[in-house]
């Protein structure tokens, strides 16, 4: 816990691939928007390179599945969109994360007012 | 598009390098993922935009390659750690079913316990009479030199 940033790292880790799986909920995403998209939310700390790795494992966990679609221009593009395993994922997630949140909020004083 | 190619070379090789220890498919697969990304990136510039300091800006948004490598690596040691949440609570049923399976045991145990020993004093149980017949049989063989030395 001495590197700064540690925290932020600690804290992406969990609950980064979920924001990921967010995003496609409305429906399938070009993978180079959808990394451009969270490499851009400053708050997340991430690169777009540490976000493959990830959307790698997604994919491995059969979460997310992947097609391969012509473009009007350039290269060939990569979609990801959730499975239905990704949905329930997801939905697990949301109401495991509104109650470690809500915990963690009375617990460190941090609770809305 | 030809000019900056090194620049992500490069920065491909330096993945590459740090990604030592992660199995090659995954490691190719990581590396395939990247450079697409990349190009799709500077395909999307005009041929006049496509400038070694946006390259350099690309390849800056990608992130340290040690950190990319980081995050595969992570990947590779360790299975998903969620998939193990929603297991965790199927887990948590079998403790909890194997619990009471270990507690209904104790007692039919107990019980069965509690009834042998009330039986033996009562004399009731055949099996209590039967061992002292085989004991009286086993010791006869010895007798006999008694009786024929008399």
């Amino acid at each position: 816990m001495d590197v700064p940033g540690s925290l932020s790292t600690a804290l992406r880790r969990g609950t980064l691939e979920f924001c990921v799986l967010a995003l496609m909920e409305e429906g399938e995403q070009y993978g180079v928007e959808l990394v451009r998209r969270l490499g851009a939310e400053r708050t997340l700390t991430t690169s777009e390179g540490t976000l493959y790795p990830l959307l790698a494992r997604l994919r491995r966990v059969g979460w997310v599945e992947t097609t391969w679609r012509e473009s009007p221009a350039g290269p060939p593009r990569r979609y990801y969109a959730l499975t239905p395993g990704g949905h329930s994922a997801l939905h697990h997630f949301r109401t495991e994360w509104t109650s470690f949140r809500d915990t963690v909020d009375r617990i460190v004083g941090t609770r809305a007012a | 598009m030809s000019t900056y190619d090194h620049l992500v070379n490069d920065y491909l090789r330096a993945v590459e390098q740090a990604l030592a220890g992660v199995p090659a498919s995954r490691r190719d697969e990581l590396l395939a993922d990247l450079s697409q990304h990349i190009a799709a990136k500077r395909a999307e510039l005009t041929p006049e935009q496509d400038t070694e300091v946006e390259v350099r800006s690309i390849l800056e948004l990608m992130g340290d390659p040690e950190e990319v490598a980081a995050e595969a690596r992570l990947d590779a040691e360790s299975a998903p750690p969620i998939v193990i949440q929603p297991g965790r609570k199927l887990g948590a049923l079998i403790w909890v079913a194997l619990t009471i399976g270990a507690v209904v045991t104790m007692c039919v145990v107990v019980g069965l316990i509690g009834v042998f020993f009330f039986q033996i004093p009562g004399g009731v149980s055949p099996d209590s009479k039967s061992p002292r017949p085989a004991e009286t049989v086993s010791v006869a063989p010895s007798q006999p030199p008694t009786p024929s030395h008399t």
